[in-house]
C-alpha cells in the first residue's frame, strides 16, 4: 500500500514522505486505509494547488508553456487540420476539440495560475465556436451527425462529475457500518 | 459552534484530537494515532492525520522536531496551546450547559 504514497504531490512528499511511510510500516492496514491514503493524496493536491495560487511562488514557466502548447495544438487540429481532410472525420475534430477543452483546459489554467472559473469559460467559447462553421447547418437540417458529440461528451462529462459525490457517499456509510463503535455503558443520570 | 478546532475545515476534529493528544507532550504520527485510539475509540486514517499535521504546522500550532529514525516529532506550539485551551473551554461551557438542561427535565 505503500505505492499509494506516490499519489501524493512531490513537495509534500518531500517533507513528510518519509514519517509517513514509517507510520504504514508500523500500523496494520486495512482496505479503508488505503481509501483514506487516496482521499489525503487528493486533498494533498488540491491543497497544494489553492496555495501556489496564492502564493508569489509562480510554477515554472516551461510547465505552463506546455499546458498552453499542448491546448493550442490539439485545439488547432480539431478546428483547422482535421476538418480540412474531409466531411467524414467531422466526428474525430469535434472530440478533439471537446477531449482538449475538457482534459487540458483546466490543467493548463490551474498551471497558469488563472484558475478553475476559466473553464467554463473555455466550454462557453467552444460552445459558440462549434456552433458557427461545421454545424451551422444544423438548422437546415443537414448537419452531420458528430455536431452531437459536442453536447454528448459534456453530458458524459457531467454525469460522472455527478456520480462522484453518490460513490463518496456509499463508500462513507460503508466504512461507517464496518467501524461502528458500541455505545458507552448506560451511566447515572447527571444531578 | 464547532465541535473541532475552527477554520480546519474537515479536518477540524482530527486537529483537535491531535492537539489534545500533543497536550501530554511530543509525539510522532503514530503515537498520536495510538493515543487518540486509546482515549477516545477513533481510529484516525493515515491520509487523514497527515491533513491535519500539515494544516496544523501552517497555521503555528505545532511544530516539528528533528526526526528520529524517520520518525518526526511534533509538539504543540503556545498558540497551539492557547488554541486548545480555548476549544476546550467552549465545548466544556457546552457540555455544562446540556447536562445542567438534561438534568432540569
Amino acid at each position: 500500500m505503500k505505492h499509494l504514497l506516490r499519489l501524493y504531490p512531490r513537495a509534500w512528499r518531500d517533507r513528510y514522505g518519509d514519517e509517513f511511510e514509517a507510520l504504514l510500516d508500523q500500523r496494520s492496514l486495512r482496505f479503508r486505509d488505503g481509501i483514506d491514503i487516496v482521499h489525503g493524496a487528493l486533498d494533498a493536491r488540491l491543497h497544494a494547488l489553492a496555495g501556489s495560487r496564492s502564493s508569489p511562488s509562480a510554477p515554472p514557466s516551461v510547465t505552463v508553456l506546455l499546458w498552453w502548447v499542448a491546448l493550442g495544438v490539439l485545439l488547432g487540429l480539431g478546428f483547422v487540420v482535421v476538418p480540412s481532410l474531409g466531411p467524414s472525420l467531422l466526428l474525430l475534430s469535434m472530440l478533439l476539440i471537446t477531449g482538449s477543452i475538457l482534459a487540458l483546459g483546466p490543467a493548463a489554467a490551474w498551471a497558469a495560475g488563472i484558475g478553475f472559473g476559466l473553464w467554463p469559460s473555455l466550454i462557453l467559447i467552444h460552445t459558440i465556436a462549434t456552433a458557427a462553421p461545421p454545424c451551422q447547418s444544423v438548422a437546415a437540417g443537414t448537419a452531420p451527425a458528430a455536431c452531437a458529440s459536442v453536447p454528448a461528451s459534456y453530458g458524459v462529462v457531467a454525469a460522472i462529475l455527478a456520480l462522484i459525490p453518490v460513490v463518496g457517499l456509499v463508500a462513507g456509510i460503508w466504512i461507517e457500518t464496518r467501524t461502528r463503535v458500541a455505545p458507552p455503558p448506560k451511566s447515572e443520570a447527571p444531578s | 459552534m464547532r465541535l473541532g478546532l475552527p477554520g480546519m475545515g474537515r479536518f477540524s476534529e482530527p486537529a483537535l484530537l491531535i492537539l489534545e493528544s500533543l497536550a501530554t507532550g511530543e509525539k510522532h504520527g503514530y503515537a498520536m494515532m495510538q493515543d487518540i485510539k486509546t482515549r477516545h475509540e477513533i481510529d484516525l486514517g493515515p491520509g487523514t492525520l497527515y491533513g491535519a499535521i500539515t494544516r496544523l504546522e501552517e497555521e503555528g500550532l505545532i511544530e516539528a522536531l528533528p526526526a528520529e529514525d524517520r520518525r518526526r516529532p511534533y509538539r504543540l506550539t503556545s498558540t497551539g496551546a492557547a488554541a486548545l485551551a480555548t476549544q476546550l473551554q467552549t465545548l466544556h461551557r457546552f457540555a455544562d450547559g446540556g447536562l445542567r438542561r438534561l438534568a432540569s427535565t
